[in-house]
């Protein structure tokens, strides 16, 4: 199968080099990249192999602007950090810092142009009442009125209703797992929580195991449907394992023993196979070895899926097939979701939805 | 090559396959459009621009309906800005208007290596003037009296600063105009150019002209901040000039920036450093050969 945007990954994982490339090639990788929301990534990543020079001026005023955009992501997420640990320093279980804010706060290399818009905590399921009203105390407001919504959230999935804090428009997503309660993949996010550690410089902020932070980024990938920044998700599990990989002895195998405890192998073998695919990410021969020996449900036909969805959601790198891929596997996330006893009237009752809001806005026009 | 060289059949072909490459300094424009509407007014507004290569564009643009279908029944048009569409359909009368707002958009939320103020901006013997857009001010009036006075268009919508010279980099672009300044603009100078008219958009009624073939030419020669004026329109109120304090203008400026919050300290210390240098007034007008007047002063006593 082609693919149209190893330029862009190529210059990411430092495969390709910026010398020698031509404007057309970099108009492309330009509105790959922004489509993606890879464009600081790519900023960072050729300023640090002191490649920027061989930029042309012209794409490398994108590549800039979306460098400054995500400076700016960085210093509202440490300061709105520092405001959620003011407000659960005294509650005494620990609350976990997910995904893009978690990454910033570690310091990964690549958390430098991870653009983000939500802050992700997660506290255990039975105190998650007790953190919501201490936000909703502190000035916090839940976002979705509707009460159907507010009771979906609560009754099926691993998360509440967006809140937002109304001083800075930051928005907080307060989750109890890593998937929805009638997920068919079951995780006991005990396990997750007796492994995290305390994050630098606050009261009450945690983080995962470096295992459990990749493969709840690899989870939420291939289990939750949503392939906009697909792409994006996978660079962050790739640079997630290469940065494990040169501080840490011995990580593979720990991340594999850890997937198999969790029994989260299916998502981490995709991540693994995508990543050498895409982002040439190099496997140990043990790795390989584990990999070939997973034999995956329909293979090929998921291939043919994910290969779609994980190029850049951009025309240049869309085929006949693309759009109905994205669509199959939005509808496989559901699936993967819930038992379709409660998927289906859900389904119905948002596409009703839908159509009643776009007729009610478009008579209002 | 000018836009002018292509014949509008010519023109409205390119536009519809492959698109048209077009050099708005500073920015490198690809547009695609069916839309009859579009190549006449591209035609009529922009026959002096230049097109470009293919290589590169900075802003990838399709003005086209949501569907065929609607198309014909109840005909909607969309923006796209590389194959996503940020905004609710359009009448289809809007179309060319949609194209100029959907730039605007582009370039505010895209092009951060400049300080983006919305304010009308214009030159004089190498000095800016920059008038913010409150609203009610007046500005693209002010700014189109003012280009049929001697004064370089660099834009009606927007200042790009650039925080390393300080220097304000011109983007002249057809100016739009809406309501009684239509009429104002088009009786005071009859030799305008107008685009065609859309009427009932949200901002009332609207059409742009053709900006001066000069300020097109010189279009890559760019100016420092001189002046910050504040403009107001008040109907039948006497010409009324004040300084204005520069913290208050500070303020002013901020909120009139539209990428203040994405470039937090860099837009805030070059804000600083214009206003160290500008002089600021606030205007009330509603004479407009008075209002001619004081500019011309201005600029005579800054020689």
């Amino acid at each position: 199968m082609a693919n149209p945007s190893s330029k862009l990954t190529g210059l990411l994982t430092g495969h390709v080099r910026a010398e020698g490339l031509s404007l057309i090639d970099w108009d492309l990788i330009v509105r790959q990249a922004r489509v993606t929301k890879l464009n600081a990534a790519l900023w960072f990543s050729l300023e640090e192999s002191g490649q920027l020079g061989d930029v042309p001026d012209l794409a490398k005023n994108h590549l800039m602007s979306g460098a400054k955009q995500a400076d700016r992501i960085k210093i509202a997420a440490r300061y709105e950090l520092s405001l959620i640990d003011k407000v659960v320093k005294d509650f005494d279980a620990p609350v976990i810092v997910l995904k893009g804010a978690a990454y910033l706060q570690r310091q990964f290399n690549f958390s430098r142009g991870r653009v983000f818009s939500d802050i992700d905590i997660l506290v255990p399921e039975e105190r998650i009442g007790e953190v919501e009203k201490l936000f909703l105390e502190k000035g916090w407001k839940t976002g979705k009125q509707d009460p159907y919504d507010q009771e979906y959230y609560r009754k099926w999935m691993h998360e509440l209703p967006p809140m937002v804090n109304p001083k800075t428009a930051n928005y907080l997503d307060l989750h109890h797992s890593i998937l929805p309660k009638t997920s068919t993949i079951k995780v006991n996010p005990r396990k997750l929580i007796l492994n995290s550690h305390k994050l630098d410089g606050f009261e009450n902020l945690y983080t995962f195991s470096s295992e459990d932070i990749v493969l709840h980024s690899a989870t939420h990938l291939f289990h939750e449907g949503e392939f906009e920044n697909g792409l994006r998700d996978l660079y962050d599990i790739y640079s997630l394992i290469t940065e494990f990989n040169e501080s840490q002895e011995d990580f593979w195998r720990r991340l594999i023993k850890r997937a198999e405890e969790l029994q989260l192998v299916m998502p981490l073998s995709y991540s693994l196979g995508y990543c050498n695919k895409f982002l040439k990410l190099e496997l140990p021969t043990e790795t390989l070895d584990w990999l070939k020996s997973r034999k995956a449900a329909h293979r090929f036909v998921m291939d043919q899926l994910f290969h779609r969805a994980l190029e850049p959601d951009h025309i240049s790198c869309d085929d006949w097939l693309t759009p109905s891929a994205r669509w199959l596997l939005y509808v496989r996330s559901h699936y993967l979701r819930m038992p379709l006893y409660l998927l289906i009237p859900h389904l119905v009752r948002k596409a009703y939805k839908k159509r009643f809001d776009e007729s009610f806005r478009s008579d209002a026009n | 090559m000018k836009v002018s060289e292509l014949s509008l059949e010519d023109l409205h072909d390119k536009l519809k396959h492959g698109g048209l490459y077009l050099q708005v300094s500073p920015f490198r424009i690809h547009l695609t459009s069916r839309a009859r509407e579009v190549a006449q007014n591209i035609a009529r507004l922009y026959s002096e621009y230049s097109t470009c290569s293919s290589d590169f564009a900075d802003f990838h643009i399709e003005i086209n309906p949501p569907s065929l279908f609607r198309e014909y029944y109840r005909p909607q048009i969309n923006f796209s800005f590389d194959g996503h569409v940020p905004f609710k359909p359009l009448p289809y009368s809007q179309s060319f208007a949609l194209f100029e707002w959907g730039l605007n958009w582009c370039i505010a939320t895209n092009a951060h290596q400049y300080v983006i103020i919305h304010s009308a901006v214009v030159e004089k013997n190498g000095k800016v003037l920059i008038m913010p857009g409150f609203p009610g001010a007046g500005k693209s009036t002010l700014c189109s009296i003012l280009v049929r006075n001697g004064w370089r268009l660099f834009s009606d919508e927007m200042a790009l600063i650039r925080s390393d010279t300080l220097e304000v980099v011109p983007v002249p672009r057809p100016v739009s105009l809406k309501n009684e300044s239509i009429d104002l603009i088009r009786n005071r100078y009859p030799d305008v150019e107008f685009g065609l008219i859309a009427e009932d958009t949200h901002k009332g009624r609207i059409t742009h002209y053709k900006p001066p073939t000069s300020s097109i030419l010189n279009a890559h020669i760019p100016a420092s901040p001189h002046w910050l004026v504040f403009p107001k329109f008040i109907a039948n109120a006497k010409t009324k000039v004040e300084n204005s304090s520069k913290s208050k203008a500070m303020i002013a400026m901020s909120e009139q920036a539209f990428n203040s919050n994405t470039l937090g300290r860099e837009g805030f210390e070059t804000i600083a450093a214009i206003l160290d240098q500008v002089e600021v007034y606030n205007f009330q007008y509603s004479n407009i050969d008075e209002a001619i007047k004081f500019f011309s002063q201005l600029s005579e006593e800054a020689r």
